[in-house]
């Protein structure tokens, strides 16, 4: 998250996110990483790729790998469906696509109220930037199951989900 | 006139190596000042230093030249560890650097030739083993004898940089309109061209303007007139040749020919001297003027070229008011500047969205009904965008002879320092390469170029004692060999010696004197950093570093070089290089629904099989019987494991027998063929990484991704897993 801090620090301790669904969750990732948000379109597989990357799409021109987000961060892979959507993200340079069922929202949130992912026995969360709370303007209670119209939304590390690095291992 | 402007292009790439080149030397400089000293940081800054050099002495850069030499010098002792490499000396190194920047930006015409009369001496100081002055008195103004980069040199050059300048053109004009007051009448040529008579201009309006001028048409040229059924109306055949009273001003005259097509054949000159060439001649048929330019350099005997010098034209402006410039003039004044660079990555840019209009131009076509697709704008714009396209992709690929046009002028100055006898022959120059290479290869082919002319030909008295021609000759050819490009020099000289060769490499510490070498191993020798044959040393040659650049340069490129001697025959050196975005000749195939592109330089031939044809080995390998020879069959499913579908029997896939330069054949199973076109090769690791058995994706008419499979890696996966079988494994 120090990019992001660096990136947004000017503008108040400020930061604006995108949130989105994953297998009912909501997650988030900082605006400064998106790049497009794109209708989702079955991606040409790859062989020998670890199993989460779902293959190549064209991002005009580009040959750019579609991520199943939901698989890399350890859940069951996303269905897809009309709302499914590919996020175009900026990875150290290169772009890739990730899988996610639905887009929810963008919302600014304030740096301080970040809270890092408690340690828990067990459970991995090296890719969980933070958890921070806000309103939830788009879905209703009943899908996200949170009280009041608040919502928990964990923030994706983006660098810390290693595509390339890990890419780069597997070749 | 071309071959100025050719030398102004050529040059041009010159200076761009030449700021690479400074940027290099100075992060290695200033690393070697703050105390980080090792061999490559002062290999790299000696490196660029010779480039730059060697760049200077073929332009006639005098001033440059003498400086660059002398602190290779200095380097060169540093980098044997004859002088100490200290930071004190790192901080001398670096105003020193300081120095070659002025001297090249002086070689640019930027600035001044600076005054290195202080510098040299202290490098000179260096050389001599004195310690460095601490701060050396600046000697009032000494006048550096060679510090005259306007004269024409020996060579012949004169630089231009004048006419780039665009600044100049404002300045009041040399020849301005006072030289009127002797009031000489008027001579007009006037032939539109095509353009022009595209653009409705009536050639009968100008001349009936020129006419209420007081001009008389004294002579109609209609040699061009072709037979009445070949005529074509819009193009412009006639020359007219008018006669006007010397009273009227040229100001009068520009205006009169404002409207015409700028490329159309416009001069006017007062009687006896010429005052303006408001355009250049533009032939008929235009091709015509490239063919002769082709035939120019494709000419071996670059010898009779006469001695280029700046026409005087290309300089004047009309002297029309500043304010009131007609578009015309601005036409006049590119005539220096008309080739602009461009970043490639964004030229890949330009051509990565040019594409994508294509492929949404034919979504947005089917997605309409029947009757709308009918509709005349359609077709237009799907003819505009197809268009565009391939105008952006021959801005990617590029003739080779960019990067060869500079050769004929290196060996010419070779020849001239050597006192040898050259032909030079080139050959496949026309050869397609990408923008990218063409921009790293100048360099290694000038070492390539120099090498064969210092090292490999003998001098002329060797040639006539060994029974040789005492001309030599240095064969310069490219040719594209599926998905490389394959560019060779060679010389018919003395060949590698090798006993020599390993004999300095040993007295160098290069190899240790008891290792046991191959012919080849002692060839590849010479591409070692710091190996040079070479007794003294020259501006030509000698220093050691050039075979190592060539190497440097080439495994940049991703290719490698190939070094092949015959003693007393010559030498090759021969550079291998990838196509980057390459246009992929590719055959689109079809498996389980997922296309695929299998590089049509890799297939032999396609067969329906014959029941029984193909046979199984083991329930995972089959083999097909061709004409006896058993060949290995695989399906590209089973190899990348993707699918697991219903196989298709033999009888009802095809085959498609793929062949590897270096793994021998196989049989690529597949559904169907469906198409077979030119594709642009997109890399795989721009965003992710390199993928074994694919070499890259290409974007397909409907936008969806192909992979393209890499033959080469899936024939020696084949065959290396079991199935052994190659056509001569089993013709046996």
């Amino acid at each position: 998250m120090t990019e992001l801090t660096e990136a947004e620090a000017p503008a108040a301790q400020d930061m604006k996110i995108v949130t989105f669904t994953l297998c009912g969750h909501m997650f988030g990732i900082a605006m400064t990483a998106l790049l497009e948000i794109r209708e989702w379109e079955e991606p040409t597989p790859l062989p020998g790729v670890p199993h989460y990357v779902r293959g190549v799409t064209n991002l005009r021109g580009n040959v750019v790998p579609v991520v199943g987000l939901s698989e890399r961060l350890g859940w069951p892979p996303s269905e897809t469906h009309a709302r499914s959507c590919i996020l175009v993200v900026n990875l150290d340079g290169k772009q890739a696509g990730f899988l996610v069922d639905e887009m929810n929202d963008i919302v600014t949130v304030n740096m301080a109220e970040i809270q890092p992912p408690p340690a828990l026995d067990g459970a991995d969360t090296s890719m969980i930037a933070g958890l921070v709370r806000v309103v939830d303007r788009g879905s209703d209670e009943n899908e996200t199951g949170r009280s009041g119209n608040n919502a928990m939304v964990l923030l994706i590390d983006v660098p810390a989900l290693s595509l390339t690095r890990h890419l780069d291992a597997a070749a | 006139m071309s071959e100025d402007k050719e030398l102004d292009e050529i040059q041009a790439i010159f200076f761009e190596e030449c700021v690479e080149g400074l940027g290099t030397a100075e992060a290695g400089l200033t690393a070697f000042a703050n105390g980080d000293i090792s061999a490559e940081v002062i290999a790299g800054v000696f490196r660029a230093v010779h480039s730059i050099k060697g760049g200077a002495g073929a332009f006639g850069h005098n001033a440059l030249l003498t400086f660059a030499h002398a602190f290779e010098n200095v380097l060169d002792r540093v980098r044997a560890g004859d002088i100490a490499a200290t930071a004190e000396i790192g901080q001398q190194l670096l105003s020193a650097f300081d120095t070659l920047s002025d001297h090249v930006s002086a070689a640019m015409g930027r600035a001044d030739v600076p005054q290195d009369g202080v510098a040299l001496a202290g490098l000179n100081a260096l050389l001599a083993g004195e310690a460095p002055v601490a701060a050396p008195t600046p000697s009032p103004a000494t006048p550096e004898p060679s510090s005259q980069p306007a004269e024409p040199d020996e060579t012949g050059f004169v630089p231009v940089a004048v006419a780039l300048d665009l600044e100049d053109f404002d300045a009041p004009e040399v020849l301005a309109p006072e030289a009127n007051s002797d009031d000489h009448p008027w001579r007009i040529a006037f032939a539109p061209s095509r353009a022009a008579m595209a653009n409705g201009a009536e050639p009968l309006l100008v001349i009936r303007e020129l006419e209420r001028m007081g001009a008389r048409v004294t002579h109609a040229d209609l040699v061009k007139l072709p037979p009445l059924r070949e005529l074509e109306p819009e193009q412009g055949y006639i020359r007219w040749e008018l006669l006007l009273d010397g009273s009227v001003e040229q100001q009068e005259l520009d205006e009169c020919f404002d409207f015409v097509a700028p490329d159309s054949f416009i001069e006017y000159r007062r009687e006896g001297a010429t005052i303006a060439t408001a355009n250049e001649p533009e032939p008929i048929v235009a091709s015509e003027a490239e063919a002769v330019t082709a035939a120019d350099l494709s000419g071996t005997d670059e010898e009779d070229t006469p001695p280029v010098s700046a026409p005087p034209v290309l300089l004047i402006v009309p002297p029309s008011p500043p304010p009131a410039t007609p578009p015309g003039d601005a036409k006049v004044l590119d005539a220096a500047s008309q080739t602009i660079r461009i970043d490639v990555t964004r030229l890949d840019m330009l051509l990565n969205l040019v594409g994508e209009l294509v492929i949404r131009n034919s979504i947005l076509n089917d997605r309409l009904a029947a009757e709308d697709q009918e509709r005349v704008e359609l077709p237009q714009l799907a003819r505009l965008t197809r268009e565009i396209q391939d105008n952006v992709m021959s801005l990617r690929a590029q003739p080779i002879r960019q990067a060869f046009s500079r050769v004929p002028r290196i060996v010419r100055e070779l020849c001239a320092a050597t006192a040898k006898q050259v032909n030079l022959e080139v050959q496949g120059e026309g050869t397609e390469v990408d923008k990218s290479v063409i921009e790293k290869i100048g360099e290694p082919l000038t070492h390539m170029i120099r090498n064969a002319i210092d090292h490999g030909l003998e001098s002329a008295e060797e040639r006539i004692a060994a029974g040789k021609d005492p001309v030599g000759t240095v064969r310069l050819s490219a040719e594209q060999k599926g998905a490389r490009i394959v560019i060779r020099v060679a010389d018919d000289g003395r060949g590698i010696d090798r006993e020599r060769v390993r004999n300095k490499a040993i007295e160098k510490g290069i190899v240790a004197a008891d290792t046991p070498l191959t012919d080849e191993d002692i060839d590849n020798l010479i591409c070692a950093p710091g190996f040079s044959t070479a007794e003294t040393i020259s501006n030509i040659s000698g220093r050691g570093v050039g075979m190592d650049v060539v190497r440097t340069n080439v495994e940049a490129l991703g290719g490698r070089i190939e070094i092949s001697s015959t003693p007393g025959q010559g030498t090759s050196f021969t550079m291998v290089l990838p196509l980057t975005l390459a246009i992929l000749d590719g055959m689109i195939v079809r498996i389980d629904g997922q296309r695929y592109v299998v590089p049509l330089a890799h297939v032999v031939e396609s067969i329906r099989p014959d029941p029984g044809q193909v046979k199984a080995l083991s329930p995972t390998s089959e083999v097909i019987d061709l004409r006896g020879s058993y060949v290995p069959v695989r399906r590209v499913s089973d190899i990348f494991g993707l699918y697991g579908h219903e196989r298709r029997s033999p009888e009802e896939s095809l085959v498609i027998i793929a062949e590897s330069d270096m793994a021998g054949c196989i049989g690529l199973m597949v559904d169907t063929i469906d198409d077979r076109r030119e594709l642009v090769v997109k890399s795989l690791d721009q965003n992710l990484y390199p993928i074994t058995g694919l070499s890259g994706a290409t974007i397909l008419g409907d936008g969806s991704i192909a992979l393209i499979l890499d033959i080469d890696a899936l024939v020696s996966a084949a065959n290396s897993s079991g199935a052994r079988f190659t056509l001569k494994g089993m013709a046996a």
